[in-house]
């Protein structure tokens, strides 16, 4: 028997998800266990076995996840794929709204929203946000009670209806009542026989109500997630529909993925071990496949967040070899230049709250060692001024220049970096004319403030936090501020969701591939907290067989120092 | 007209310089030391960029000057000369290649400040420019070659001090075996590599790839009384035009000053920090281990071009320049009056004798000894003497140590001693 192209080099469980094609299917993808590599097999599977392109849905999260998984589906299908519809959540609502209605609307993003909402609430930006939250809620919750009560939420939809404009929740909320009502939307929805719908633990009841509102003319429903990395409880979604879907849809065929071929068997099993904690979730057995060395889980315990930025900025160091001249003559030791192939993207520090950020940006300046913090403060500052000057682009005034226009578009800013940048901006295109040059200021700014954070090109250190790290994988991974308190994290007295946070521990565990750091300090004043930092309970979880303890106290600290010197 | 030339050096914005490596202390040291033309350095920098943009101006020969206003330094009458800036900068390129961590250092000379800041927003969207006057990035070399072609075809691209261990292009640690192993496809877009201080053209020269490469030098000074211990000289017309044509084609380039290369840091193999130095040979009887700590001895210079050569010891190729080797005066000075190279002592005497008879340069290698033995120490003309005839002892520099220098035997100083006693 001949094997099929499509199904080769995968494994059994991975076999069974691109096979089982009629019928409600749940796929539990643990992390590193090819989810994106499966659902596209199982598109080039669908096509060969005669399926209309136009039949295919495959709904994702993020832009980044469809681009990635509409690159990879044309990669391996090629001509074949055209017309399948792989989109975001949004995407889809979009395109069905315009494709039933016939009518554009305007979208408002989130500013314009916040711009509406402060006017109804008296005219602060505060009260404007709280006010979004709250309608957000609404949205996402599909909270019918809100939406008939709430007198804020009903006269921001009227302002919203005069504008003929929708805000993104809108684009789920709409589709699902058209569903129910208009037959237009019902032959819309009746052409997707296949629908796949990725990250499936992360779907909040709007959402919910989405796919069970197009479940209505097709069963063959196809979803794929791991309740073990449902991280976006605060967001609105809820495990729960994931572990529920086998009643929902009658049955359902589950099929779990239980190949790892991303991390050591050591971080694989130390991150199982903490995991099965949960009650909330679909249990599970994964083994790792790559055969690489297993380094023990190294746990670093420092005197300070301080300390722990530079324990960290060391151990990069050990690895990548001597960063400069500089550093080689600080060296007590001759530098060992080993084999090693390591790059900057290859490392990335994770933490639980973007305040933990500064010290160890800090570390970094200090050490020279390029990084970049994802969702930094920086790129959102840039990408306002990009705005600022498009607006300005149709309104150029008789004798400025891109010097004057550029001064007062950046007058806010007093980072030296963005500084620089500004003078560089002028410096290279001041000898256009305005025009030409403003609107090369802007697209080397768009280059600056892409849509998504993560750019796997950037060769530099990755800051982020657990949230933003999921999906991503990197050789050596830091886990920062391990700490009682902070990972799981609590807000004053009341007490967070422990087993929401033990995912999100696990997401970042899971995110390595070779090596992976745990650290804490004794004492933090980055966090409201002052001395007497605690482990986080989560370390006990873990088998002390895969645990390499390193304490780095003060006191150690000082000690070296001298000794350094002496050798000089 | 003929010119000195040093283009590689760094502002007190990069690591471990001194805070007085300001344009007016730049401007100031190229009149003592004798140099017509210095580079920038640091341009990548923010505070740097906008220190020389404010203080320097474009002038027509496509360098800068300083700007009249800041010209308000103390120069000696013999010393005064014309100084001009080229802007460069250099880029630390740590990366990832053929399964490898690959680590090199290369120098970037723009036309103008335009095209400094074409390459500073292209290299702002992948690291930090802020943290070093010589960033660190995570981008390969050839990369960093294609932006810098990118931002005008008349920049030119070095790759800087190209044979120490750590951080150039043919380094033992992390570089490459050849050009084009780096550059690939871009290889004819390097015209030049910078030898270094632990490294002279007739060790460069045992490479017949480097035949149409121009072998450069530069100081790499971090501090004002570093500047020129490394040099070009032209022959050519004093413009940016001038000096990448002359680089590129070796028309109009005539000889480098160079230190002599036992004195660079990375010569000999061994370990610092274990007082280990050892010649090639000796590291291959170890076994390339560290007899004290056991771990890879670093290898130096010498050893890498043994290891590259495919020519023998004392080969020249045709038309190559030719190449001065010198001892800066502050040291010279140093050895004669046996104290501190940057004594109280040494540098009085060092203004003495620049004072009376012009820059350091001339004095190193065209000024008669009779007129500086007239203003200065016996001593030190003789020391000048035996350097220009290449009569010194040097014990070679390994792991980061400099080598030592002894221009006299003991005997030497006492006979001389004596000799003094008389006058
Ligand atoms: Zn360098
Ligand atoms: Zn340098
Ligand atoms: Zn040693």
């Amino acid at each position: 028997m001949t094997e099929n192209p499509i199904l080769s080099g995968l494994n059994k469980a991975q076999i069974k998800a691109v096979t089982h094609t009629e019928g409600p299917l749940l796929v539990v993808a643990g992390p590193g266990t090819g989810k994106t590599h499966t659902i596209v097999r199982r598109i080039a599977y669908l096509l060969d076995i005669g399926v209309k392109p136009h039949e295919i849905l495959a709904i994702t999260f993020t832009n980044r996840a469809a681009r990635e998984m509409r690159e990879r589906t044309e990669a391996f299908t090629g001509q074949k794929g055209i017309g399948i519809s792989i989109v975001t959540f949004h995407m889809f609502g979009l395109n069905m709204l315009r494709h039933i209605t016939g009518r554009e609307f305007t979208l408002i993003g989130r500013d314009e929203q916040v711009e509406i909402l402060k006017d109804l609430t008296g005219g602060r930006v505060k009260d404007g946000l709280d006010a979004l939250d709250k309608i957000s809620k609404i949205k996402n919750l599909f909270d019918e009670k809100g939406m008939e009560n709430n007198s804020i939420y009903q006269r921001y939809q009227a302002i919203l209806r005069d504008m003929n404009a929708l805000d993104l929740d809108d684009l789920i909320l709409l589709p699902v009542e058209l569903l129910t009502r208009d037959e237009k939307a019902w032959s819309y929805g009746e052409m997707f026989r296949y629908i796949m719908i990725d990250e499936y633990q992360d779907i909040n009841p709007s959402q919910y109500r989405l796919i069970k509102a197009l479940s209505r003319f097709t069963w063959n429903i196809c979803a794929v997630g791991d309740s073990d990395q449902a991280i976006y409880a605060f967001r609105g979604a809820d495990v729960e529909n994931f572990l529920n879907f086998e009643r929902d849809f009658h049955g359902a065929e589950v099929v779990v993925l239980d190949e790892n071929y991303r991390s050591s068997g050591i971080i694989l099993e130390a991150s199982q071990n903490l995991i099965k904690n949960n009650t909330k979730r679909i249990k599970k057995d994964i083994h790792a496949i790559r055969e690489i060395e297993n380094i023990p889980i190294k746990l670093i315990s420092t005197y300070d967040e301080r300390a722990e930025a530079e324990a960290i900025v060391r151990e990069i160091e050990n690895r990548i070899g001597a960063i400069s001249h500089f550093h080689i003559m600080q060296a007590k030791q001759s530098y060992d230049y080993g084999e090693g192939s390591y790059r900057f993207s290859d490392f990335a520090i994770l933490y639980r709250t973007n305040s933990q950020s500064r010290k160890l940006k800090e570390a970094f300046v200090e050490a020279g060692i390029p990084f970049k913090v994802i969702g930094d403060t920086d790129s959102r500052v840039l990408k306002q001024i990009e705005e600022r000057l498009k607006n300005r682009l149709n309104d150029i005034s008789h004798g400025s220049t891109l010097e004057s226009i550029l001064e007062e578009a950046f007058s806010s800013v007093e980072d030296d970096e963005l500084t620089g940048l500004k003078r560089n901006l002028i410096f290279a295109y001041r000898d256009l004319p305005v025009v030409e040059g403003l609107s090369r200021v802007i697209d080397e700014l768009s280059l600056f403030t892409s849509p998504d954070a993560f750019d796997p090109e950037a060769d530099a250190v990755h800051l982020m936090t657990l949230h933003m790290s999921k999906g991503l994988e990197f050789k050596v991974v830091f886990i920062a501020g391990v700490e009682d308190g902070i990972i799981p994290y609590r807000l004053s007295q009341r007490d967070g969701d422990d087993e929401e946070e033990r995912r999100l521990f696990y997401v970042g565990m899971t995110r390595a591939r070779d090596e992976l750091c745990l650290c804490y300090c004794e004492n933090r004043s980055d966090h409201g907290k002052g001395t007497g930092q605690r482990p986080s309970p989560f370390i006990k979880e873990i088998p002390e067989a895969y645990i390499k303890h390193m304490v780095l106290s003060r006191r150690e600290k000082a000690k070296k120092k001298p000794r350094q010197q002496r050798l000089f | 007209m003929s010119f000195i030339a040093d283009l590689h050096i760094h502002s007190r914005f990069s690591r471990a310089t001194s805070p007085d490596m300001t344009p007016e202390g730049i401007w100031r040291w190229a009149q003592l030391k004798g140099i017509a033309v210095i580079g920038t350095g640091d341009f990548t920098h923010p505070g740097w960029f906008k220190e020389i943009a404010d203080k320097l101006e474009p002038s027509e020969n496509g360098l800068l000057t300083l700007k009249k206003q800041y010209r308000n330094q103390d120069i000696p009458s013999s010393c005064r000369a014309d100084v001009f800036f080229m802007v460069t900068g250099e880029v630390s390129c740590i990366y990832s290649k053929d399964g490898k961590t690959r680590k090199v250092h290369c120098i970037l000379m723009v036309p103008d400040m335009q095209t400094a800041a074409r390459i500073n927003i292209t290299l702002s969207k992948i690291g930090n420019l802020k943290s070093d006057g010589r960033p660190i990035l995570g981008l390969d070399a050839r990369e960093l070659l294609n932006i810098t072609l990118d931002a005008s075809p008349e920049a030119l691209f070095i790759p800087a001090h190209a044979w120490t261990p750590h951080f150039s292009v043919f380094g033992a640690a992390s570089g490459f075996n050849s050009l084009s192993e780096c550059f690939e496809d871009l290889t004819p877009y390097v015209f030049s590599i910078e030898t270094g201080l632990s490294s002279d053209p007739p060790m460069n020269w045992r490479l017949s790839s480097l035949d149409n490469i121009t072998l450069i030098s530069n100081s790499d000074a971090h501090s004002p009384v570093k500047i020129g211990r490394e040099a070009n000289i032209f022959e050519t017309e004093v413009s940016y035009r001038g000096i990448t044509e002359a680089i590129k084609t070796k028309k109009g380039f005539r000889n480098t000053i160079e230190f002599f290369p036992e004195e660079g840091k990375y010569h000999y193999d061994g370990h610092r920090n274990c007082g280990i130095c050892l010649a090639p040979e000796q590291t291959k009887a170890y076994d390339y281990i560290c007899p004290v700590c056991k771990k890879r001895i670093t290898i130096g210079v010498m050893h890498r071009v043994q290891t590259l050569a495919d020519r023998d010891n004392g080969s020249r190729p045709e038309g190559a320049p030719d190449y001065r080797s010198i001892i800066p005066l502050n040291e010279v000075i140093a050895e004669a009056l046996k104290t501190g190279q940057n004594s109280k002592a040494v540098m009085s005497e060092y203004f003495k004798i620049i004072s009376n008879l012009g820059p350091e340069f001339k004095i190193l290698l065209e000024t008669p000894l009779d007129d500086i033995g007239r203003v200065s120490h016996p001593l030190i003309s003789e020391a000048i003497k035996r350097v220009r005839e290449n009569k010194i002892h040097i014990s070679p520099g390994y792991d980061g140590e400099y080598g030592r220098i002894k221009i006299f035997e003991e005997k030497d100083i006492k006979v001389n001693s004596r000799q003094m006693s008389l006058f």
